[in-house]
């Protein structure tokens, strides 16, 4: 992790991103930036490009138009470039690797990332998951393979985190202590999350800021508490009526 | 098994495998058994890391022979033959560099067939080109088999291997293997883990090439082409993916069993068929996912 | 040779990789399958039909019985070989594939020897001094039905529609199994049907197999998509191209040309990104 810069600085900048798959416009246009240590939700509903932007913010899709710096540097389309450059990230569908312990998950991406992130004894100590790590990691909780995907993202020394649906497949406490873990994570690393989610209470607890998409375009983007009772993105996000 | 014994164990078979190297008559057969073994493990070893079935690892025995040949040139100074060696392992790495960078782009079924026609059409143009040889072969590998240094070359790369799955690397390419996704989210290259595996499966089969050279006489581009490869294939197989005693039997048995059934051409096609059926049947049914 | 000789050698030629082309983009665009055996099958029915011949049976019986015998030969590979290992990686789709070949490549081997043989008795029509081979006049009487079948019938839209998703066509009530056997008996009826034909114009080894079918499968390729006539048309090409090329250039690099246009056609047509674009 860098340390030392000001926490006004503008760490991701997403330019007139816009991506397209044969007819079907996913991503349209989108613009926005986003400042060090702040968190960021990306809301709306199945269909609205939330996942194709977060493929294109992660490096995984090539930008029809448009361009993404981070700290002011232009992006290839390769995910390395963009976990070298600090950004990581989980999948909706968990992309773990079956034939790994737990330990090794973290492992490999501590490795892969030349030993930049935190040591794997201290992640899996943190998320309390040190007596799982020599369990097969199919063999664990859901939950705890959801944390398993997190962890390693943050092995990796990244700044900023992309998650896809955290809290998809969770009950209620377990949110809840995802929550309390990606806030302790946030306190003593200083990494940053990008969200995308569908539980309106769980991102508006972790994010000062919520971008609203609908058919590719970004239709609102502010404070959670202001967002969601415009008009507009009620109709969009919640229905109307 | 406690880890004592089996390093033992290990020891006493790498002891045999000395003896064997000194004192068996036929130095012929063995310099096979070790030059084979140590290509059986390369390609075992690319297994392991891309698992996809290539059919080119024997045109890398074949570019490492004629290298050494051609660089020889017929001249048996120590310093010479050593060139050759390691002539031939170089050359071998630079080309599965440049034709690693387009087949591993391929997947699957696709990646065989694209290594299946790069063997193909290497050895036909080895057969069109008159500096090689042509279709007559190449005649310039005039150095004994020399069985101690193909058992220390075997012993290198089986070293080298062990090292190699116990470390960071084996970590990356399973993890390539499982979920590519999860692995470039990590920073893993799946590309560059690919590429790895393949340059040292060609850098091990372009040094057997080097022995190879030294038992086959007359170096005919037919003769390290498609069926060779199955041979090294099967050898891979049979002896259990990245299992480095066990691909020492395979080659073993296969060394064994090319010179038994030289005359017998068909059955030899038989028993691979039997090996790669039963193997595919075996592993098939394991990894099968249903719909 | 003149022109017209060469002409209809050509064609004959690119009707042959045509024949066993349609076969492939069947197995591959239906089944999301490459049969590595599948040329190899040309082979073994070659043979079978040739042995048969030899038994006294008529061209004419052959002409019927080698589809036949091609589609028996396939359906049992997939039965009794790609079945119990479908969902499988793909190295072990692959091995099993080679091993198939093998089997043929030996039992060929064993049965009918290395030498190069030939039907005595073809079924080639002599019309104003040109040699009209079985593959020239057979060959439109068998894609116009074949292609209006795959366009129109109730059958190939339930195989389109099983490669297209094959969950959604379980939905439907459409059986993955019986989809697959249906598309390895059409393809194995005509790779029969092809090495009856090819017994009959050139001479058979048993180490062709591989080589027709590398080929057929880079026609399958070049000529794209699943439909019978698009597959047939790239077989076309490619059997024209090297023929003409051959009477021209020396042959020695041709086949390398060949191998090396698939490797540029795998390359270029239907790679899969390891990444998504």
């Amino acid at each position: 992790m860098i340390f030392g810069r000001k926490s006004s600085e503008i760490l991701l900048e997403a330019r007139g991103l816009s991506r397209r798959f044969g007819g079907l416009l996913a991503v349209d246009n989108i613009s926005f930036s986003l400042q060090k240590g702040e968190n960021i939700a990306f809301a709306g509903a199945n269909g609205a490009g939330k996942t194709s932007l977060f493929d294109l913010l992660t490096g995984f899709s090539h930008p029809t138009e448009g361009e993404i710096l981070i700290r002011e540097q232009r992006m290839p389309s390769d995910p390395v470039s963009f976990v070298r450059a600090g950004v990581a990230r989980t999948f909706q569908n968990l992309q773990l690797f079956p034939d790994q312990t737990v330990k090794e998950q973290l492992q490999t991406a501590y490795l892969a990332c030349n030993k930049r992130g935190p040591k794997t004894s201290e992640l899996l100590h943190l998320a309390g998951l040190w007596k799982e790590r020599d369990r097969s990691v199919l063999s664990i909780p859901y939950g705890s393979q959801k944390i398993c995907e997190l962890l390693r993202a943050l092995a990796t020394g990244a700044d900023l985190i992309f998650l896809d649906e955290p809290a998809a497949g969770m009950n209620q406490w377990e949110k809840e202590q995802f929550i309390l873990l990606l806030q302790k994570l946030k306190g003593r690393y200083g990494v940053q999350f990008a969200i995308i989610e569908h539980d309106i209470s769980f991102l508006s607890a972790l994010c000062p800021r919520v971008l609203i998409l609908e058919r590719g375009r970004l239709l609102a983007d502010g404070p959670p508490e202001n967002i969601f009772s415009l008009p507009k993105v009620r109709a969009s996000f919640l229905g109307k009526g | 098994m406690p880890k004592k014994s089996s390093l033992f164990l290990r020891l006493l078979l790498f002891a045999a495998l000395l003896l064997f190297a000194l004192f068996f008559p036929d130095r012929s057969l063995t310099v096979r058994v070790f030059l084979f073994g140590a290509a059986t493990l390369g390609l075992s070893f690319f297994l392991s890391v891309c698992r996809e079935a290539c059919l080119c690892s024997a045109s890398f025995l074949g570019i490492g022979a004629l290298t050494a040949a051609l660089i020889s040139h017929g001249n048996l100074h120590p310093f010479s033959l050593f060139s050759a060696f390691l002539g031939s392992v170089l050359f071998s790495s630079l080309i599965a560099l440049l034709v690693g960078s387009f087949l591993l782009r391929l997947e699957g079924d696709l990646f065989s067939l694209g290594s299946f026609c790069f063997s193909e059409a290497l050895r036909v143009v080895l057969e069109g080109l008159p500096f090689t040889g042509g279709a007559r072969g190449c005649d310039l590998a005039c150095w004994e088999p020399m069985p101690l240094s193909a058992f220390l070359f075997f012993l290198f790369v089986f070293l080298l291997l062990a090292f190699l799955k116990g470390s960071s690397f084996s970590l990356f390419a399973s993890a390539v293997n499982d979920a590519p996704l999860g692995a470039s989210a990590v920073g893993v290259s799946v590309h560059r883990v690919r590429m790895k595996g393949f340059c040292l499966m060609a850098a091990i089969c372009g040094g057997a090439g080097f022995f190879y050279a030294s038992v086959s006489g007359i170096l005919l581009p037919a003769d390290n082409a498609y069926l060779r490869s199955c041979d090294l294939l099967a050898s891979a197989v049979l002896g259990g993916e990245n299992n480095l005693i066990g691909g020492l039997f395979a080659s073993l048995l296969l060394s064994v069993g090319e010179v038994a059934f030289s005359s017998l051409a068909g059955v030899r096609l038989l028993l691979l068929a039997g090996i790669f059926l039963l193997f595919s049947l075996k592993s098939g049914k394991r990894g099968r996912k249903s719909l | 040779m003149n022109f017209l000789s060469l002409l209809t050698a050509a064609l004959s030629l690119g009707c042959c990789y045509g024949l066993l082309a349609i076969g492939y983009g069947f197995l591959y665009h239906l089944c999301r399958l490459f049969n590595y055996a599948h040329g190899d099958l040309l082979m073994l029915c070659g043979y079978l039909s040739l042995f048969l011949s030899r038994l006294g049976v008529k061209n004419g019986l052959l002409l019927l019985l080698s589809p036949l015998l091609g589609g028996l030969v396939s359906f049992l590979s997939e039965k009794l070989v790609y079945a119990p290992i479908k969902g499988a990686k793909p190295i072990d789709t692959m091995l099993a594939g080679i091993g198939l070949s093998f089997l043929f490549q030996g039992a060929a081997l064993l049965l009918f020897g290395a030498t190069p043989v030939s039907f005595s008795d073809t079924l080639a029509l002599s019309f104003g001094g040109v040699r009209i081979s079985a593959f020239l006049w057979l060959t439109p009487l068998l894609l116009i039905p074949l292609s209006l079948l795959y366009a129109k019938s109730p059958l190939f839209l339930r195989l389109r529609a099983m490669a297209d998703d094959p969950f959604g066509a379980v939905c439907c009530g459409i059986s993955e199994n019986r989809c697959r056997q249906i598309v390895f008996l059409f393809s194995g009826a005509l790779a029969g049907l092809c090495g009856f034909l090819y017994g009959q114009e050139f001479y058979l080894t048993p180490a062709i197999g591989t080589l027709l079918g590398i080929k057929a499968f880079a026609a399958s390729v070049l000529g794209g998509g699943s439909s019978p006539l698009s597959s047939f048309l790239g077989g076309l090409l490619l059997g024209l191209a090297e023929t003409l090329l051959a009477s021209l250039f020396p042959s020695v690099f041709l086949d390398a040309f060949v191998f090396l246009l698939l490797l540029g056609l795998l390359f270029f047509r239907i790679r899969r990104p390891l990444q998504r674009a």
